[in-house]
């Protein structure tokens, strides 16, 4: 019995020894994401987290055009539909997919791998994770909204179908649409909690800093027509940061005039690189002639090649179109705002700042109007000059819809059929990819 | 005293009708302990005692039955000091005990299923290797040979996307390298096992069956044994022109036809200057008036009457290959020490000239016994394996090509780059830029060293007649070393030094930022596995009738794995400089007309490290009543680190339970055709990892944009995942006739994967996704159901000993469920996995005929003939889709004759497959399409009533799609029943000393469909040549 007795204590003190035993990693190359460095190299993937915003929006802007035969030989479906505004753009095509749900939801995965694992840590590195993961939760969040959900409308944003907000990291929760409200809601609270817990200024221009989290509120209050709101976050920014780039000093001739990470970014971000845009997108003439002969922008922005206007003025320094955060974009905000509420001289002293900047040393003059509805409207021109090829002329598009005074109808002209978007149209939400749908069980957007 | 209690016994019974006998059972005159003695009447039994001597009380006139494991159960009347002599039996089955790697139990008590290979049956196959050996001896055990590597199945397929193989165990622990590098002459023994009953044991690693090996040791109370032994393998160069292609001189018009026709115009136009067939170059040419019309037909001529390049392989490549095995073994031992120790010398010359290998291994093991109720074991095995290849794959992609020129130098194939291309850098100052395959010969210097040192320590303690502790330890370490050296004239170094020459734009002067000079690859690997285990064995008999068996105990393994690679460039063996290079600026690539292909050199360095564990508790018990009635039960639970830290999720319990009834040993059973003859039942659970990680995980890399270090997600938090397990259920029955003339089992089974890992599909909105919107989940689930039936005859005795095996088995698997995205596509991909069907089952276009005036397929779409291609490859749905059947055998199996005549014997063994189907190769209508089957296609009105290869088509904007169509419809699929002459062995035995010859593989002899294709073996490979041994070992 005694032998039973030793045999026994023996097997029993093994079991506890193993626990640590199975702790060991089973693969060294794989990292479980769970300290303070680990987390931080998930935020700092700027191919997942800064270069994938979402390009729908921008195939379904006006101010460009594709070639009939670049059009007609493209083979993928739904850009060329998203280009038409179509009701149904992926027929049913599975591959190459369309990016633009799933690249969105990855940052909030990350984001959300971030916030889960910082959960009640403290110190310095945990703040600015925190932080960090908010942010880039609010900007997806947003750009999601402004695709995928109906614009922003007091009156009936409570009841708007937006999109799924999702805030924890895991794969088996399902999948619900929350209201519009809710979703703009989640944004603005996630800035604001962030901005208490981001640096002055960040390692690099990839990373949030307190004043890229002011920029993004003003941009979604902006969105939201809070236009008081959006002046004072506005304001919160320039107190950070308020320096532009002169463009008298960039030479109009390089490949790509505007330098990457440039005093102007306050955030860095490019949208995804869907070639129907990227390699076959020819800038309207018309667009063109909006801008002065003495507008600096006219040669930073554009050149010819073989008879059409390509864009090259992206804030990338490169190719890939660029959809961060900028002081011009804030000042234009705030800008904006001022115009709106009647005060003409602070909207006037905001586009001179900028203006001077961007019209030609020896030519430039101040603008002088009157009327606050005068100064809007340059506001509105200057915006769509400025911020051309950036991801945001179909949020203005959307936006500006809800005023009357403001209305645009789109029109295309494809192999000689006309296609004609109305102000207001459901078309100005798009549908959520198939698969999604599938999968999750979420309602389609109506078109 | 016990004499003399014992006459008066028998005095005082004599009258009574019950008597007290004594008697002596014997094998070959010696005492034999533990027989079995069995009064028929009054059903008691009792066992002989050291001595061989037992005693009984009978009825007059009565009947004694006695057995013995291993020897012939014989039936005598029971009289006065009778004695039994036993005679062994023929049977190694009933010989050999069952190991499981964690005990040895008999035969009869077994529940489970096994098949049993002893040192007799492997030695059949000399000079192969252990998988070889397996092929044929055991039922339910499958090579499918479809893909390049060799997938050994055991009874049928109960994953999906895991390990298909079964768990290899080598002397009690796992073995974790492939079977083959175990040296088939130190095995003594392998036992599968094939059930849950008898694999679970083995826990969450026995999913796939177990394969436990049992190599050779010494006996206690044996003489020194020495025994050497020696083979010589021999196989030819394998048969090139198996493969189907065309004629040359068909080939260069059909290359003719393609440029004509505008198809190389892309090639021709790339940026990147891709090689182009020498044909196609000198139609350029021609087209650009660089020569005349009557010179490029001149040499088009003489390039259509060229030989094959099979020929020039054939010649210059390969050769035929030797594998030269010697082994010495020295066993024996005392009353308290016994060993083993063996060594032995491999050499093989492979097929391919300048390549060799060799393996040297030594192996001691040593038991001895400080106290009689102790045992300690000891051993170690070294290995030291060479493989040297001097010569890599010489590249040919042309049929016509010559590799040496008329006037004896060695000939330019075309590789890499447009000639005109190669000789313009040429002259610009690049290096030589071509390729010529007889140069290449002997260029390469590749050196794998692969040693393997393994310690071994046991203990067996008797702490009481009914218990006894094990401990055993095992501690693995594999190295293996390899260098990769490319001389600097070969082709390799100078394509790679060529693509990275940077031309000044200004000056146009040449720089290297890739040196001169070889280029070498250093890799090491190092595997290290510690195993210990703690076991506690107790057996209980009492009564004569119960019989008690029980084990439990605890498993700790850990291996660790490390790894690295590294490169350096520009080495000089002359002085032993190297140089170093930028491995950081990105450089334009020379033969690319595009400026921005630019890549950085390769920096060949990579660190890889890894740590599997698994910590495991067992027990395993077994009962047995009156020698009848046997009850068995088993559990196991098993944890790995490879889900994560979730303990939960790491303990996998897995269990068997099973029943035997000897029906055969019961009075009332009087059929005497099988006067043997028991049923076994068990039902239990396997299980397997799987893969996959419940745990996020994630891997680092550096930042291209800001240079700091990133992660990237490659698993999302998954905390369902679990292990996946298999059901089986096995009901066996074994019989034998009288004398064992004929016996044997026949065995049916199911076997239900359940929880199988793989890929399935994921809402992008969850945002974890790479490259493909899936995570890998429990999402599948198949089942698998067959029988294994084996039947032994003996046909004749005497002088001529003629024995028949028939081992017949029937596998069916199927998926039965699978969460997975399936289109019609999938379902003809060879890897499909449909719910109904077995995994890669065939499903073909349905086809009808030729169009007969332009000799274009027709399919079906929408129950209407249609040439509309692209709507039949996007629309056909699979309800559409014929069925054509299962790439699988589920009939298969193998005969074996075996004749004795005095000092020879004869072993013949045929296997067989049946029932299964397989696609057939045709031409492909594309650039590098050969395949025979041009020479069928349609040419003209007609031809569609003797033909389905369709014609030649101009139509391009369809060809694609009409080629998918034709290359996956009805007429290319074909039955692949064949049968195969597996082995044939012819060896004498002169005393001590034993000859034997040996052809294996000796291909097929009967197919049920086309003649001249291999219908097992993937279709661009070549099948396996015959081989020819010869062996001779001694033993003294």
């Amino acid at each position: 019995m005694r032998h039973y007795l030793i045999l026994s204590i023996f097997l029993i003190s093994l079991c506890g020894c193993y626990k640590g035993f199975l702790e060991k990693k089973s693969d060294d190359t794989l990292v479980i994401p769970n300290d303070a460095q680990s987390i931080q190299a998930l935020l700092d993937n700027t191919t997942i987290m800064n270069e994938c915003l979402p390009v729908l929006g921008e195939i379904s802007s006006d101010h460009y055009f594709v070639s009939d035969a670049e059009w007609s030989s493209y083979p993928v479906p739904w850009p060329k539909n998203a280009y038409r505004w179509s009701s149904d753009i992926y027929e049913s095509v599975r591959t190459p997919p369309c990016y633009d749900w799933a690249h969105s939801y990855r940052v909030v995965f990350y984001a959300n791998i971030a916030l889960q694992q910082a959960g009640k840590q403290s110190g310095a590195n945990w703040d600015g994770i925190r932080g960090s993961a908010l942010f880039y939760r609010a900007f997806s969040f947003y750009q999601l909204l402004q695709i995928f959900a109906p614009a922003f409308d007091e009156t009936t944003a409570q009841n708007d179908t937006g999109i799924p907000l999702r805030l924890e990291p895991s794969i088996d929760e399902p999948t619900t649409r929350e209201s519009v409200e809710r979703g703009y809601r989640q944004i603005t609270e996630d800035i604001k909690a962030a901005i208490d817990l981001l640096p002055d200024s960040a390692a690099t221009l990839y990373r949030p800093s307190k004043p890229a989290a002011w920029a993004l509120l003003a941009r979604t209050y902006l969105a939201m027509g809070k236009y008081e709101m959006a002046r004072e976050a506005a304001e919160e920014c320039f107190q950070y940061k308020n320096e532009l780039l002169d463009y008298n000093s960039l030479n109009a001739t390089l490949s790509y005039p505007v330098p990457a990470l440039n005093k102007e970014v306050l955030f860095h971000a490019t949208l995804f690189v869907e070639p129907f845009i990227a390699s076959y997108q020819s800038i309207l003439p018309s667009y063109y002639e909006r801008y002065a002969e003495t507008d600096l922008r006219k040669q930073v922005f554009f050149r010819m090649a073989s008879g059409r206007i390509r864009f090259k003025g992206s804030y990338n320094g490169g190719s890939q179109f660029f959809g961060g955060l900028t002081i011009s974009e804030t000042l234009l905000i705030h800008a904006e705002c001022l115009a709106r509420k009647g005060d003409v001289h602070g909207a006037l002293n905001d586009l001179d700042s900028l203006r001077k900047y961007r019209i030609r040393s020896a030519d430039y003059q101040p603008i002088v109007l009157d009327s606050g509805k005068e100064v809007l409207e340059y506001v509105l021109e200057e915006r769509s000059k400025e911020l051309v090829c950036r991801g945001l002329r179909w949020v203005d598009l959307r936006r500006l819809n809800k005023e009357p005074a403001m209305q645009r109808t789109l029109n295309r002209e494809i192999l000689g059929t006309t296609y004609t978007l109305l102000p207001l149209d459901k078309r100005y939400v798009l549908p959520i990819p198939e698969d999604v749908i599938e999968l999750s069980g979420i309602i389609q957007n109506p078109r | 005293m016990r004499y003399l209690l014992l006459c008066f016994l028998i005095l005082s019974l004599q009258s009574a009708f019950s008597q007290i006998i004594t008697g002596k059972v014997t094998h070959k005159g010696a005492p034999l302990e533990g027989a079995t003695i069995y009064e028929l009447s009054k059903r008691s039994s009792t066992r002989s005692n050291t001595k061989g001597e037992f005693t009984i009380v009978v009825n007059t006139g009565d009947s004694l039955r006695v057995s013995h494991i291993g020897y012939v159960t014989v039936l005598v009347a029971a009289h006065h000091d009778i004695i039994i002599e036993l005679e062994r039996q023929e049977n190694e089955m009933q010989e050999v005990q069952i190991s499981s790697g964690y005990q040895y139990i008999p035969r009869e008590r077994a529940t489970g299923s096994f098949t049993i290979l002893s040192e007799k049956d492997l030695s059949r196959q000399i000079g192969s290797t252990v998988s070889e050996r397996l092929e044929g001896l055991v039922p339910g055990l499958y090579f499918d040979r479809r893909t390049s590597n060799t997938e050994i199945t055991l009874r049928g397929i109960s994953t999906v996307r895991g390990n298909k193989t079964p768990l290899i165990v080598l002397d009690n622990f796992p073995f974790e390298g492939p079977l083959d590098a175990i040296n088939p002459s130190d095995i003594e023994s392998i036992t599968v096992l094939k059930d849950a009953a008898a694999a679970s044991i083995w826990g969450a690693r026995a999913a796939n069956g177990v394969i436990v090996i049992t190599t050779k040791k010494g006996k206690y109370n044996a003489p020194v044994k020495v025994s050497l032994s020696s083979n010589i393998t021999l196989r030819g160069k394998p048969d090139l022109f198996y493969s189907q292609e065309m004629p040359v001189s068909d080939y260069v018009s059909w290359e003719r036809w393609l440029f004509e026709n505008g198809r190389y115009t892309a090639q021709e136009n790339s940026s990147n200057r891709p090689a182009l067939p020498p044909v196609v170059e000198l139609l350029i040419a021609e087209r650009d008036g660089l020569v005349t019309k009557e010179y490029a037909d001149q040499e088009i001529a003489s390039i259509a009457a060229s030989s094959d390049v099979r020929n020039a392989y054939l010649e210059h490549y390969y050769r035929s290959s030797v594998v030269q095995r010697n082994a010495l073994q020295i066993t024996g031992g005392s009353a308290t020490v016994r060993y083993g120790i063996s060594g032995g010398y491999d050499h093989n010359r492979t097929n391919i000239i300048g390549n060799w290998s060799d393996r040297k291994t030594l192996n001691f093991n040593a038991q001895i016994k400080p106290l009689s109720k102790m045992e300690i074991s000891s051993g170690f095995n070294l290995s030291d394996a060479l493989n040297t290849t001097h010569t890599s794959p010489l590249f040919s992609a042309y049929p016509y090509e010559q590799w040496r020129n008329s006037n004896g130098t060695a000939a330019v194939v075309a590789r890499g780059y447009r000639s005109p291309f190669l000789a313009e850098a040429e002259t610009n100052g690049l290096l030589d830029w071509t390729y010529r395959p007889l140069e290449e010969v002997g260029m390469h210097d590749n050196r794998l060293r692969e040693r393997t040192f393994a310690v071994n320590l046991g203990l067996k303690w008797q702490l009481h007649p009914t218990l006894s502790l094990e401990a055993r330890y095992q501690s693995q370490e594999q190295l293996s070393v390899g260098k990769e050296q490319y001389a600097s004239e070969s082709y390799y170094v100078r394509n790679l030094v060529n693509s990275y020459t940077q031309v000044d734009p200004v000056t146009s002067a040449l720089t290297r930022p890739l040196p001169l000079g070889s280029i070498i690859d250093n890799s090491e690997d190092r595997r290290q596995s510690r195993s210990g285990r703690l076991q506690i064995n107790y057996s209980k008999r009492w009564a004569d009738i119960h019989h008690l068996e029980l084990l439990a105990g605890t498993e700790l393994r850990d291996i660790v794995l490390s790894g690295s690679d590294s490169r350096i460039y520009g080495f000089n063996p002359v002085g032993l400089t190297t140089v170093p290079v930028d491995l950081v600026t990105r450089y334009k690539m020379y033969y690319s007309r595009n400026a921005t292909n630019m890549l950085v050199i390769p920096n060949g360095i990579n660190v890889r490290s890894g740590n599997d564990r698994y910590v495991s508790y067992f027990t395993n018990g077994s009962y047995t009543l009156a020698e009848k009635y046997t009850v068995t039960a088993s559990a196991r639970q098993d944890a790995t680190n490879f889900f994560g830290t979730r303990s939960n999720q790491q303990w996998q319990p897995l269990w068997s339970a099973g029943l035997k009834w000897q029906l055969g040993k019961e009075t009332f059973y009087r059929f005497a055709t099988f006067p043997d003859l028991s049923l076994r039942l068990t039902y239990g659970y396997n299980g397997s990892t799987g893969g996959g990680a419940a745990l996020t995980t994630a891997y680092y890399g550096t930042d291209p944009r800001t240079r700091f270090q990133r992660a990237t997600i490659s698993n999302p938090p998954n905390p369902s995942l679990t292990w996946e397990k298999v059901r089986v259920i096995n009901v066996g029955i074994d019989f034998s006739s009288k004398n064992r003339r004929l016996f044997g089992s026949v065995e049916w089974y199911s076997r239900a994967g359940q929880n199988l890992i793989g890929p399935s599909p994921l809402d992008p909105t969850t945002g974890f996704f790479t490259g493909t919107f899936s995570v890998i989940r429990n999402y599948a689930s198949t089942m698998s159901r067959g029988l294994d039936i084996e039947l032994h005859s003996r046909n004749t005795d005497g002088n001529a000993k003629w024995t028949s095996t028939l081992l017949l088995s029937l596998n069916k698997s199927k998926i039965v469920e699978y969460f997975g995205a399936i289109s019609t596509n999938t379902y003809l991909d060879a890897s499909n996995t449909i719910p109904g069907y077995t995994p890669g089952y065939l499903f073909a276009y349905k086809f009808e005929g030729l169009d007969e005036n332009t000799g274009d397929p027709i399919g079906r779409l929408e129950d209407k003939p249609t040439q509309d291609y692209s709507a039949i490859r996007g629309r056909t749905s699979p309800e559409e889709l014929v069925r054509i059947g299962t790439p699988i055998a589920p009939w298969f199996g193998s005969l074996s004759n075996r004749v004795s005549w005095k000092r020879w014997n004869l072993d013949v063994m045929l296997s067989f497959r049946f029932g299964h189907y397989f696609k057939r190769e045709s031409f492909g209508y594309g650039i590098g399409s050969n395949h025979i089957d041009y020479l069928k296609r349609w040419q003209k009105p007609g031809d569609e009533k003797i033909t389905t290869v369709p014609s030649l088509t101009t139509n391009f904007n369809t060809l694609n799609n009409r080629t998918l169509f034709y290359l996956n419809s009805e007429p290319l699929f074909e039955q692949a029943g064949n049968v195969r002459m597996q082995l044939i062995d012819l060896s004498y035995q002169l005393r001590d000393l034993r000859l034997s010859a040996n052809a294996a593989n000796l291909g097929i002899v009967w197919q049920k469909a086309v003649k001249g294709i291999d219908p097992d073996i993937r279709s661009t490979a070549t099948p396996i040549r015959p081989s020819f041994s010869v062996q001779c070992s001694y033993t003294f």
